[in-house]
């Protein structure tokens, strides 16, 4: 079954598609080996900040909808900051 | 966890028969509260965000990943904690503020339901048969965990071992539905935190602590810094930067905390949209702490076991037998069989309501030309519950003889993340996105991921390709989404009123619905 997969199924779609997707991913490849690794812990902490900042562009009406008060501690807009900064933290720590 | 017979003490089999005892009998007092299909597939829509947080880690971190996730940190070092840190992060966030308020409004009791209305059934009837294969043999892949734990401690046989499992876990599944899972699961939780939290003590006092390990490491292993790092260069064996970030961080986990039926379901039985979105922030917050119980062991199994293993996986069984004593033996096994029974009884309850919802009243409907009966749906729903536990119990010892079935199937979920997310996104953030677009997108992407996973490793520089797969199969899902939807007929507005984020926030109509809920909480 192996055999049989390996000749007619995955050797003739490599031979038909690697040097196309070569020639896509390759200079890609290139680029994103060269970066330093500050670009590579830049986007990392980015995914975070993204997130913490987008989450406060939210209307509070929505962040609050259903909850049975508005009491301050049920704003999620800031259990969402609390979350993100250990992980800012560890990726500052053990990312580079 | 380890092939030759433990050495149990009696208060360890004392500490394993309480925990099972104690989850059985939790479980069944849940059973009094189902009175229909709500009641069973979504818990009367009645969960609390604490429960929502619990359970959605218990069902995400099985009885697999407390094995392979430690075995990986063991080969691969601290990157395998990329998984739990920025593979969940950002995406419970954008599920939490994305995703689950429109799941929960649409009241829908599966994703593809939900796609289903939003784009046509062609799409929901796909991701609905992939999921149900895919939690099936997991269910299975499960079971037979179970054989060789309770071959080690007890020494039962393969049908002894499969029939306790089922049964311990189906007489709360099947009798108390959702609720019992979910409340069995914070249980669990707690029980796996204790265990693992003791083996990672044990571990790093044995080695004098994080920078005591690190030297151990680098100078008996010859371990380079990288070992201790998150992100690698793009050319690594191991996890690259790159598709850590971008593969992982961006398209697959979102993917699976967007996507993924035995986590969202939970959500769908919040019992408030509040409660929905902050059950997933909870989950956040405990996933802080799943790469320490993994990993550490791990990372420690490298320093203290005097020769390098030839199978990583072993790592955390041999660390169990030589630092647990008595006592603390039977937490961990405990532990390990709290990942199990909660992740097998969330699939379980899961894979039921997919199949009920998404292919069963389906069939019902288009047949009788009317709804399926509650007490109708809620009995069939408990015998399918219970065949299916019978049929992964069949199922369960053939993994011993070939591990190739799971292989296939995780591929086949891994290609189908990418192009799910996209049209989920589309979806709900995009409201020109037809039926057609999704249909296509989905097919699209899906070729592309295979071809790639096919090709791959003749591609791309990494030895783990999986991610790279996601991340463009996404895009080239997203492109074919937006091409086809814009050659096609835009679906009325009726037809999305309330399943996209613009015709909710634009709509004066759903506005006032927004706003009454609001004042009325």
């Amino acid at each position: 079954m192996t055999d049989w997969f390996e000749s007619y199924i995955r050797l003739p779609l490599s031979k038909a598609f690697t040097p196309a997707l070569k020639s896509i991913f390759g200079p890609l490849d290139d680029f994103l080996i060269r970066l330093p690794p500050w670009v590579w812990l830049t986007c990392a902490i980015g995914l975070f900040v993204i997130a913490g900042c987008a989450v406060w562009t939210l209307k509070r009406g929505y962040v609050y909808l259903g909850a049975p008060d508005q009491s301050r501690w049920r704003d999620l807009r800031i259990w969402s900051t609390v979350l993100l900064i250990p992980y800012v933290l560890i990726y500052l720590l053990l990312g580079r | 966890m380890p092939a030759e017979a433990s050495s149990l003490a009696s208060i360890d089999y004392a500490i394993i028969a309480t925990y099972m005892i104690g989850m059985m009998v939790a479980g069944i007092i849940y059973s009094r509260f189902v009175q229909s299909t709500g009641d069973f597939f979504l818990a009367g829509r009645s969960l609390p965000f604490w429960a929502i947080g619990f359970s959605i880690v218990a069902s995400d971190i099985g009885a697999i990943d407390l094995i392979t996730g430690s075995g990986a940190a063991y080969r691969f070092g601290v990157s395998q904690a990329n998984f739990d840190w920025i593979g969940s992060v950002p995406a419970v966030l954008v599920a939490a503020f994305v995703f689950v308020p429109y799941y929960w409004r649409a009241g829908v009791y599966t994703i593809p339901e939900f796609l289903g209305r939003r784009y046509n059934a062609g799409v929901q009837w796909i991701q609905a048969v992939i999921w149900l294969a895919f939690m099936t043999t997991n269910v299975a892949i499960m079971l037979y965990m179970s054989i060789t734990v309770l071959h080690i401690i007890f020494g039962w046989s393969t049908f002894t071992a499969v029939t306790i499992t089922a049964i311990l876990v189906g007489l709360y599944t099947i009798t108390g539905g959702l609720a019992a899972v979910v409340m069995t699961d914070v249980m669990q939780i707690v029980v796996m935190f204790i265990g693992t939290g003791a083996l990672v003590a044990l571990s790093l006092a044995e080695v004098g602590g994080w920078s005591g390990m690190q030297e151990i490491i680098a100078a008996k292993r010859g371990a380079g810094p990288d070992y201790f790092r998150l992100l690698l260069p793009h050319d690594t064996s191991a996890y690259p930067w790159s598709g850590v970030v971008f593969g992982l961080g961006l398209v697959m986990s979102t993917a699976y905390f967007s996507g993924n039926q035995a986590i969202l379901q939970r959500a769908l039985g919040a019992r408030s949209e509040w409660d929905a979105k902050a059950g997933m922030i909870v989950a956040g917050f405990l996933k802080l702490c799943i790469p320490l119980l993994m990993f550490v062991p791990g990372l420690a199994a490298r320093a203290i076991l005097p020769e390098d293993l030839s199978k990583a996986d072993a790592a955390v069984p041999e660390l169990v037998k030589l630092l647990m004593p008595a006592g603390l033996m039977g937490l961990m096994f405990a532990a390990f069989f709290a990942a199990l029974m909660s992740s097998v009884d969330s699939y379980l309850n899961s894979c039921v309501t997919m199949f009920m919802s998404d292919i069963y009243s389906k069939i019902y409907q288009r047949v009788k030309r009317a709804p399926v009966p509650d007490d109708h749906a809620l009995r069939l729903g408990r015998y399918l519950t219970a065949g299916l536990l019978l049929v992964a119990a069949i199922i369960a010892p053939q993994f011993a003889r070939s591990e190739t079935i799971y292989v296939v199937l995780q591929t086949t979920m891994s290609i189908f993340q990418g192009p799910t997310l996209a049209i989920l996104l589309l979806g709900i953030l995009w409201p020109r996105a037809t039926g057609w677009g999704g249909l296509f997108g989905l097919i699209a992407g899906v070729l592309l991921s295979t071809l790639l996973s096919l090709v791959g490793h003749e591609v791309f520089p990494s030895e783990n390709i999986f991610m790279f797969v996601s991340l463009y199969s996404f895009l080239f899902a997203v492109a074919v989404t937006v091409i086809v939807s814009l050659c096609t007929a835009p679906p009325s507005p009726e037809r999305i009123r309330g399943l996209v984020f613009g015709s909710v926030l634009r709509d004066p109509a759903s506005q006032a619905v927004l706003r009454e809920h609001l004042h009325n909480s």
